[in-house]
């Protein structure tokens, strides 16, 4: 049996075993989360426009872990809000850093391998490089507006009387609650999978210049930074926004 | 509004700064760098002609690279760029695109925003995350230098060292709490053995190490140092969270029973637990993107090509799932523990 299948199943046994109930929720959302990506994946190789689908599947992920892992409710509905606006306003802005740097495409140390293919395959490499870096940032970014918009609405419930200012300003607090845990959860996430390219700069010897300038190292960094500024930046936004719509009672 | 000048001051600056070095740094460069003055591409041939200028050495350059439509292996250079070039036998060669500027940038936003949003809170977790990334790089230089220290041991102490490290710069050094670093420890290195036990017991079966890219050393050795250390940072998330709450729960009714106290731990994990397996499945898999389109659109079986690309990616993010429910009755096992070990010293 595959060493994946056989995890698998213990994995999905050990969240019955723990979590009941829910845990089924949990098993067939992150299941369906990977599907979407498969999915996504299949689609960019039929040509489709990589930007419009990134963006669909992006949607499609996170309806799938708020409304169904999750629950269809004032947070949640908060929460994906918090998200679209932050999609379009983040790609925006950070679109122009991303042209600038120009790490799409394969590394001339990956080169080595590949020689058997066909390098003028019709692959947009450039717009897929954006592609990485929402779908990277799309489960953090989430999972970062949901506990954010969850704290603020129990702040909201539990003490009554609150002016807008101060729900904002204990929602703050948790904010920076969560802030160095996730910094922490993607810090150890990308060294672990970036180890292997740690060890080649450093056996190759890579001069200080050639490893701030080489594209595998620069296209790794960008990639993390980006993922960990967009789960960083979603915090407050979600904090003032999800105070306001409990503050004012919009979605009840 | 003070406090927000200064901000838009130093983003000002940080950008400012990043131009000047992408500009004018090529000083400190031993290899010439070239300004790209004039570009001529040639997609039927495959390659673009470059003219420019060398900076920091006297005389232009023409020379002749590589260019898909695509730009699979280097992009369109533009009027402007700098590049970095090696001369070997009279035949010029482009070694890399000059990037230093934008990476100071990058780096530069990124402290600019982590500072802006939480202050203090966020220099700490700033310093814990420079402290953690120069020790993994030390104990990486120490397995380069010593060939029979085994990666995977010092990537285990690095483990038991990071833990204490990330725990005492977010909520500092005073306040370590045992509880918190011995669930963590327990959880990865739980996840960590079934993964490996696993992968032993099935030889690895429907793993495909040969995509790996950037090999040096034997490769499953790097593969496991990789998992292991992915597995921290969720683990560790999830227990603060749970200790955290059960704490305040226990603050607040001092004679609620051990068993329902657990009980609430099991439902604010519920929460947390689901969605950080979310955040770890997208941060793995998506960097196998554009490889993925690329063998599928050489005419790769689409199953081949998944499986090949993605099999380890799938089990780090297993072996962080691992990570991340185990927590749960590791928080709980050492939140219960303490409290156990407490009561038999007030009596």
């Amino acid at each position: 049996m595959s060493v994946l299948i056989c995890l698998t199943l213990i994995l999905m046994g050990l969240m019955l075993l723990i979590f009941q109930k829910s845990a089924i929720y949990m098993i067939t959302g992150t299941f369906a989360n990977f599907v979407l990506f498969i999915l996504l994946l299949y689609l960019f190789s039929k040509g489709l426009p990589v930007y419009p689908l990134t963006f669909l599947i992006f949607l499609g992920v996170t309806v799938v872990t708020l409304f169904y892992i999750n629950d269809f409710n004032q947070k949640t509905k908060a929460a994906f809000l918090c998200v679209l606006f932050f999609l379009v306003a983040f790609t925006l802005v950070t679109l122009p850093l991303i042209q600038l740097v120009k790490v799409h495409g394969f590394a001339i140390e990956e080169l080595d391998e590949l020689q058997m293919m066909d390098f003028s395959v019709s692959v947009p490499f450039n717009a897929l490089n954006l592609s990485i870096i929402l779908m990277s940032f799309s489960g953090a970014v989430i999972d970062s507006s949901i506990a954010v918009s969850s704290s603020t609405y129990e702040i909201y419930r539990r003490t009554e009387k609150l002016t807008f200012k101060e729900l904002v300003a204990s929602s703050m607090t948790v904010v920076h609650e969560i802030l160095s845990s996730t910094i922490n959860t993607l810090l150890f996430a990308f060294m672990g999978s970036s180890l292997a390219l740690i060890i080649w700069i450093q056996d190759l010897n890579y001069s200080f210049l050639e490893i701030i300038n080489s594209k595998a190292f620069v296209g790794e960094l960008l990639i993390s930074l980006l993922t960990g500024m967009a789960a960083v930046i979603i915090l407050p936004i979600t904090s003032l926004v999800s105070s306001y719509i409990f503050y004012h009672q919009y979605f009840k | 509004m003070k406090k927000n000048l200064t901000y838009i001051i130093a983003l000002a600056a940080i950008i400012l700064l990043g131009f000047l070095i992408q500009t004018k740094s090529y000083i400190f460069y031993s290899e010439p760098v070239l300004r790209v003055e004039e570009v001529e591409a040639n997609a039927s041939e495959q390659t673009q002609k470059i003219k420019g200028k060398l900076l920091n050495q006297k005389g232009s350059v023409t020379l002749e690279t590589t260019y898909y439509e695509n730009e699979s292996v280097s992009p369109l250079y533009r009027k402007g760029n700098q590049l970095i070039l090696q001369k070997s036998d009279n035949y010029w060669r482009v070694l890399s695109m000059k990037r230093d500027g934008y990476v100071f940038i990058l780096i530069g936003l990124f402290i600019l925003i982590v500072l802006f949003i939480s202050g203090k809170r966020g220099i700490r977790a700033l310093i814990g995350l420079a402290i953690n990334s120069g020790l993994l790089l030390f104990f990486l230089w120490l397995s380069q230098q010593n060939s029979r220290l085994s990666l995977m041991l010092l990537m285990v102490v690095f483990t038991f060292i990071a833990v204490f490290v990330a725990m005492g710069t977010s909520y500092g050094f005073k306040k370590l709490d045992g509880r918190k670093i011995f669930g963590t420890l327990v959880s990865v290195f739980a996840a960590f053995l079934i993964c490996l036990i696993a992968m032993n017991l099935l030889k690895d079966e429907g793993l495909r190490y040969e995509e790996m890219q950037f090999i040096t050393r034997p490769y499953r050795s790097v593969f496991l140092a990789g998992l292991l250390i992915g597995a921290i940072g969720a683990s560790m998330d999830n227990v603060v969270t749970i200790i955290s709450a059960l704490d305040e729960i226990r603050a607040q009714n001092e004679q609620l029973p051990l068993k329902k106290l657990v009980r609430s731990g099991r439902e604010i994990a519920q929460d947390t637990a689901s969605s950080m397996i979310n955040v770890l499945l997208f941060a793995y898999l998506s960097g196998a993107i554009p490889s993925v389109v690329f063998y599928l659109a050489n005419g790769w079986n689409f199953s081949e090509v998944i499986g090949m690309h993605l099999s380890l990616e799938i089990l780090r993010t297993l072996c962080g799932g691992f990570a991340i429910v185990l927590s749960v009755p590791a928080a709980l096992f050492a939140f219960s523990l303490a409290e156990k070990l407490g009561r038999r010293q007030e009596r």
